[in-house]
């Protein structure tokens, strides 16, 4: 009988735990939206926390993006010799970066260094009731922890994207031209071949999406840790996988919803 | 002028931490509240600034009913009642003088040079002057508690409220704190209700010392009041003795 009942307790556990989960995930967004009107709060931390995410992520996503298109390139070429006419190294390394791999790959990266820095940052604030003390001197913590980290993220991640795009054809095209022996006007036709602008507009909204995401995802496991050391680790885990996983699901959604 | 506890119920899931505490707290008085660990006083005292809401009973402060305040009328409630952490809890990414200053730059038209004038002053008060630059990393213990105190009062407030002030201090700084608590009463008159496990420390500053036990008020009264007490509870507590306390319950 026990042996029945224990993966049925499991279950319970876990969907009482996700439905809190989302109880208190509601919850913070709603006390998000009515901090949005405490503007003298967030407003004087924008500009710093759009620095520290969007500024001091450039060299990753730059460094991601640069190696994403030396593989492309590389790749196609190996794919089409023979086959395709090899200016399509262009239309592949620029079509895929621009859609795809531009916004996912920076996207996960800065998962992992925005998202878990976010979440790390509060969480040791709430333990070590730094948050209990924003209360205590009248600042709405919501107002000054969640809602400039949030904006400054979706207002960041396109910029850093866009920067991540033109790094990764640009090293694309680099490689066409010193290891394919490509030359640079059969790139440029390739790449003009597919060019949508609307691929553009597609993959900025896509890293506004992705940026939302990643620093709501850490400011809620970091505003709902508890625990000590352990829970900061916890939350700051939590939030990289959360947020990884969400903004595959939406790269999913958005694909098949706008294009 | 007075904090009010009246019959105050709280519980975290299902565990039942305050059963119905009611305490009163006089204009002047400093009050320190002891019992053992897990027993709920900073909890407690977390509903005196509004930090937590009760589940039942009502917290006054003065002639505001903190647990029904919100938004900006709370946040205003909160600028009379200054809260000095257990551990500080400085803002590690500021230097001291700008922690100091968080509070006061809340205060709408407050000028620059008056937030640099009552910042010097706080920590004046509690003898840290010339660390407006450091930051909390690079201060001892014992001036961080007092640098959390000096964060407290630059807002002036009529009530002071600290969780554990002397915890994991050596006996010198403990003592520092202590004065540091007395002069808070006596230069700036502020009514004040301390958490402590520290008996000689609760002696020295209080003018009434309550237990909570169990989620209640087990006893109350001056300092001499506590020390003769007959309550094997209170007595068990006071002089480290579990025993007593075994065999009351």
């Amino acid at each position: 009988m026990n042996i029945l009942r224990a993966p049925l307790a499991w279950l319970g556990r876990l969907t009482l735990s996700l439905v809190a989960t989302v109880g208190r995930g509601a919850s913070l967004a709603g006390d998000a939206v009515s901090s949005l009107r405490q503007v003298e709060i967030w407003g004087p931390l924008l500009l710093p926390q759009m620095v520290s995410i969007g500024v001091a992520s450039i060299p990753l996503a730059l460094f991601i993006a640069a190696f994403t298109g030396v593989v492309l390139a590389i790749q196609a070429s190996y794919t089409f010799v023979g086959t395709v006419p090899l200016y399509f190294v262009g239309a592949l390394v620029g079509k895929t970066i621009i859609l795809e791999l531009g916004p996912v790959l920076t996207g996960l990266a800065l998962s992992g260094r925005v998202g878990a820095s976010t979440a790390s940052e509060i969480a040791t604030m709430r333990v070590t009731e730094q948050i209990d003390a924003l209360e205590s001197l009248a600042y709405d913590p919501v107002a000054y922890l969640v809602i400039p980290r949030v904006i400054a993220g979706t207002l960041m991640f396109p910029i850093i994207i866009s920067f991540a795009i033109a790094t990764g054809i640009g090293a694309g095209w680099l490689t066409s031209i010193w290891l394919l022996d490509l030359a640079t006007p059969q790139f440029v036709r390739g790449l003009r071949l597919f060019f949508d602008s609307y691929d553009v507009q597609f993959a900025l909204f896509k890293a506004a999406t992705f940026g939302t995401t990643v620093t709501s995802v850490g400011a809620f496991f970091g505003y709902t840790c508890s625990g000590g050391a352990r829970g900061v680790g916890r939350a700051t885990t939590r939030a990289v996988v959360v947020s990884s996983m969400i903004l595959l699901v939406l790269d999913a959604f958005w694909a098949a919803t706008l294009l | 002028m007075s904090i009010r506890l009246v019959d105050v119920h709280k519980s975290f899931g299902e565990k039942a931490i305050l059963k119905g505490f009611s305490l009163t707290v006089e204009e002047g008085e400093t009050v320190s509240v002891i019992g053992g660990s897990g027993q709920g006083k900073s909890t407690l005292l977390k509903h005196i600034n509004g930090l937590l809401r009760p589940d039942q009973g009502e917290v006054w402060v003065d002639d505001l009913r903190i647990d029904e305040l919100e938004g900006e009328a709370l946040y205003e409630a909160r600028r009379r009642v200054g809260y000095v952490f257990q551990f500080a809890a400085l803002f590690d990414s500021m230097t001291i003088g700008e922690n100091v200053a968080m509070g006061l730059r809340r205060i709408p038209g407050i000028e620059t040079s008056e937030i640099e004038e009552r910042v010097a002053m706080s920590l004046s008060r509690v003898d840290l002057e010339g660390v407006e630059d450091q930051y909390p990393s690079e201060l001892s213990g014992g001036m961080r508690k007092r640098a959390g105190v000096a964060r407290a009062i630059a807002l002036e407030p009529a009530y002071l409220l600290y969780d554990e002030p002397t915890t994991g201090l050596d006996p010198v700084t403990l003592s520092m704190v202590d004065d540091l608590i007395l002069r808070m009463r006596d230069s700036l008159g502020v009514t004040s209700v301390v958490i402590t496990h520290d008996m000689q420390s609760a002696y020295r500053i209080s003018d009434r010392i309550a237990m909570l036990y169990d989620g209640q008020v087990r006893a109350v009264g001056s300092p001499e009041e506590i020390q003769n007490s007959e309550d094997p509870v209170v007595r068990g507590f006071i002089e480290g003795r579990p025993e007593l306390i075994e065999a009351s319950s």
